[in-house]
């Protein structure tokens, strides 16, 4: 188990680094500078070029960078607050993204499994059909949708919570965007858990399981549930990587400082600095959470484990 | 990994092919040089027609000048009342233009491409589909080219177009602030490389002479000789504004050329106002967005303040005397003109020296401000400070503009002693700035809120309150108006800010405001600048 964790965080290491260069190369072959506007002069360009060592080699500023940000240290942002040090503006939105993200996965996976779960237990009755009409409803209408009928039912019909976001309430003021944020991966997971458990109830050692007198729920548990997890558990990954690198829309609507508005800003803006710093700290909570899945994997199927240790 | 490094290269190659390269064939772009092109695209579009359906309160423009930018020295009309319109439409000259230019270039039919910002707001994106659209009524083959600003500039900034939709928002309340765009030796803003030698010396006439009068006819001249004799570029509409501003609350100033005011805003003790983008920098010379600039003379001061119609007045400074020639002004700055930390705890007063660092410091490259040319603009040749309250300023020439000019934040104060001792971390938060203005920044938390307190201690604090002046007001972020929408009818905010729909479901609401912005949008042509 440890070599096998040890291999994985290894090329996990190796897979940032790669994602940094590509990141960096990229951004550097973007049309345009952070110093497109219409107020600056071709001198004024050369000085700020010269002044954030923009004038120097894509790779001269790579390795820099790199080096830079084994200390934490990821720069100044060059447009959206000049002069600011990028970590700093990363930190204080993740945090709130996180926590909104994080909210609306506990909400999505307790619905969605619910849900799902009770889908597939009723097959082809009306329950079942109730839930995939719900599923269908939460996959196809986008979050803002939501958002917005929330806050206007919920916030300011009945006046039962806050719309905006307010630091001194944090948790019962992101109460209204985690329920909106959960309404997709709610009906991601039912839909997945539904049909992986329709698969399992089918199978043969289920049969063999019941024929054996296990008791109903302790068959559903012990069996069928462990056994539908699995796969699950692969597509709820990248759900909560998607939910904790924040919403752009939600965060608008809501009001809410986070990380997701400031990547398209410095995407729009041009920012190197922040577009890299938020591109990046996705990679690594994507890489984070992949890696998470796999070990996860090998404690809850460890023929998975000893298949990937064999290679 | 091998795969994957291939893939990455793919990539890298694909990404590079889609952005080298030059669309245009040589031949299409130098039709811009031809007069009846130039023309029958400036008569084919309804200005009119075309602002109104924006329907956020823009104007079709008159010329490249705004209304309300800047008024006569002697009458004080506006200039667009003075010069009436200089553009038309017409769309059977239009049409004739166009038979006579494909006569002249020997071509059966014209092709423009018509570049503009994908992310400038909506009002952009419609005004570009609008003007397509008249194009193409008089005859013009029209491709729509969809960029992201800072790409839409870059291209402009490299002649790698034909026709774009730009805009310029005004710097200060004087023609000029438009004029120097188009000059043959501007090679930052004259994208289009228009080359007149009759404009040049206009232009360069009326920035020489010291007679108002003259200054202000040769202005007058040079509008007509950019659009309506060479139709160089074209003007298109004026952008506007709507909000609601809940009755009661008053005292916000919108200046249309200059930073709004919102020093005097009163109706509550307590004002929450929306705001659509943050602070971006509370760095007075860093700063280049107007919520900046709102905010630091909001917590800051100049020399001069601007009075509700734009006319600067006396702000820190108790007095002025100027020499005879008005080259030389001496500033005596007020005995109770302090600095004061976010808690509201006197730090020093502000003295002369505070403005010579912050002069100083303006056009130095190593801060490399995006205003470095400010002080230029104001014909300002030298400063110093002769003792602890007076600064003396030395002009090139006299200037109109000057006074007006001290009131932007860019030139305000700087406490050298308080900025070097921050260094990195200066005005990067409420605690690391200082404060001389009638609000004390009281704190900011990016991309949510900012907070002013009154500062009891300000020369206009007693008027201020007696008036129903605010105690704290609190700017919060928020960019989606239809939440704005709800919290204000909840009675939660105190302003709005309208967009798309809104403004004509809101226009008969009690407190709708419709503002007319500096900003004017006009289309570039590439006539000389293929490169």
């Amino acid at each position: 188990m440890k070599k096998y964790i040890l291999k994985r965080v290894l090329i996990s290491l190796a897979t940032l680094f790669v994602i940094l260069l590509v990141l960096f190369i990229l951004m550097d072959l973007m049309p345009g500078t952070p110093f497109n506007d219409e107020k600056l002069t071709e001198a004024q360009k050369t000085l700020l070029f010269a002044k954030y060592g923009l004038d120097k080699p894509v790779l001269v500023r790579f390795f820099l960078y790199a080096k830079n940000m084994l200390k934490g240290d990821l720069g100044v942002s060059y447009a959206i607050n000049k002069n600011f040090a990028v970590s700093e503006m990363v930190k204080d939105r993740l945090g709130i993204s996180i926590a909104v993200g994080a909210m609306a996965m506990i909400i999505g996976t307790i619905c969605g499994l619910l849900l799902g779960i009770l889908a597939a237990l009723n097959h082809n009755t009306w329950i079942d059909n109730l839930c995939s009409a719900i599923s269908v409803i939460g996959v196809s209408i986008p979050s803002y949708v939501f958002a917005l009928l929330l806050c206007y039912y919920v916030a300011y019909r009945l006046g039962l919570l806050p719309i905006l976001y307010n630091v001194e309430q944090p948790f019962i003021s992101l109460i209204l965007p985690s329920i909106a944020l959960s309404v997709s991966p709610t009906a991601n997971i039912a839909r997945f858990t539904r049909s992986e458990m329709i698969d399992v109830l089918n199978s043969d050692y289920i049969l063999l399981a019941e024929s054996k007198g296990i008791k109903n729920w302790k068959l559903i548990i012990s069996h069928v549930l462990r056994n539908t997890l699995i796969p699950v558990i692969t597509v709820m990954g990248p759900i909560l990587v998607n939910l904790l690198t924040g919403s752009s829309v939600i965060e608008k609507i809501f009001g809410i400082p986070g990380i997701g508005k400031l990547m398209i800003t410095a995407i729009q803006e041009n920012d190197y600095n922040v577009t890299i710093a938020c591109a990046f700290v996705y990679s690594v909570l994507y890489i984070i959470v992949m890696l998470f899945v796999d070990i996860l994997y090998g404690i809850i199927d460890p023929r998975i484990r000893i298949a990937k240790e064999g290679n | 990994m091998k795969k994957l490094l291939v893939v990455l290269l793919a990539l890298l190659m694909l990404v590079g092919c889609g952005q080298g390269g030059k669309s245009d064939d040589g031949e299409t772009v130098v039709i811009y040089q031809n007069e009846n092109v130039r023309k029958a695209i400036a008569y084919a579009i309804d200005r009119e027609a075309l602002a109104k359906s924006l329907n956020d309160g823009s104007v079709g423009a008159e010329g490249i000048i705004p209304f309300k930018l800047a008024s006569n020295p002697e009458t004080g009309k506006d200039f667009r009342e003075d010069q009436g319109s200089v553009v038309a439409y017409d769309v059977d000259a239009a049409k004739g233009y166009y038979e006579t230019a494909l006569e002249e270039l020997n071509k059966k039919s014209l092709k423009i491409d018509l570049l503009y910002g994908t992310n400038e707001g909506d009002s952009v994106i419609k005004a570009a589909e609008q003007i397509a659209y008249y194009l193409e009524e008089v005859g013009f083959e029209v491709n729509l080219v969809a960029k992201q600003k800072k790409e839409r500039l870059s291209l402009l900034t490299d002649g790698d177009y034909e026709v774009c939709l730009t805009r310029w928002g005004p710097d200060y309340a004087d023609p000029q602030t438009y004029m120097d765009l188009f000059v043959s030796t501007n090679v930052s803003n004259n994208s289009g490389r228009y080359n007149s030698a009759e404009y040049d010396k206009l232009i360069a006439d009326a920035l020489k002479t010291t007679d108002m009068k003259e200054r202000w006819q040769k202005f007058l001249e040079a509008e007509k000789v950019l659009v309506e004799k060479d139709n160089a570029i074209v003007p298109v509409f004026q952008a506007g504004g709507a909000m609601i501003i809940r009755p009661g609350v008053g005292g916000i100033e919108f200046h249309s050329a200059a930073v709004d005011n919102y020093r005097h805003v009163f109706g509550k003790d307590t004002l929450t106002l929306i705001t659509n983008t943050d602070i971006l920098n509370l760095d007075n010379q860093v700063a280049t967005d107007g919520t900046s600039f709102i905010a630091q003379t909001m917590f800051m001061g100049g020399l001069t303040e601007l009075d509700e119609s734009g006319n600067p007045v006396l702000d820190l400074a108790e007095s002025y005397d100027v020499n005879e020639d008005g080259t030389v002004y001496t500033f005596k700055i007020r005995d109770d003109a302090n600095w004061y930390n976010n808690k509201g705890e006197l730090v020093a007063p502000i003295t002369a020296y505070d403005f010579e660092y912050s002069w100083n410091r303006l056009i130095s490259d190593e801060l490399a401000s995006e205003y470095n040319w400010w002080l230029d603009t104001m014909s300002v040749d030298s400063w110093k400070a002769i003792d602890d309250k007076t600064f003396e300023v030395t002009l090139s020439t006299p200037s109109g503009i000057f006074l007006g000019c001290l009131a932007f934040p860019s030139v305000f104060p700087i406490n050298q002693e308080f900025a070097e001792a921050q260094g990195n971390q200066y005005a990067t938060s409420a605690e690391t700035v200082l404060n001389c203005g009638p609000f004390i920044l009281d704190s900011w938390t990016p991309d949510y809120s900012y907070e002013f307190v009154k500062n009891p201690n300000y020369y206009f604090a007693d008027d201020y309150t007696k008036a129903g002046g605010a105690n704290k007001v609190v700017f919060r972020v928020l960019a989606d108006t239809q939440t704005a929408l709800m919290e204000y009818e909840a009675d939660k905010i105190d302003t709005v800010i309208l967009a798309g729909e809104q403004v004509d479901a809101n226009k008969n609401v009690d407190g709708y405001v419709d503002r007319l912005q500096g900003y004017l949008f006009y289309l570039s042509l590439n006539i000389n600048h293929y490169e």
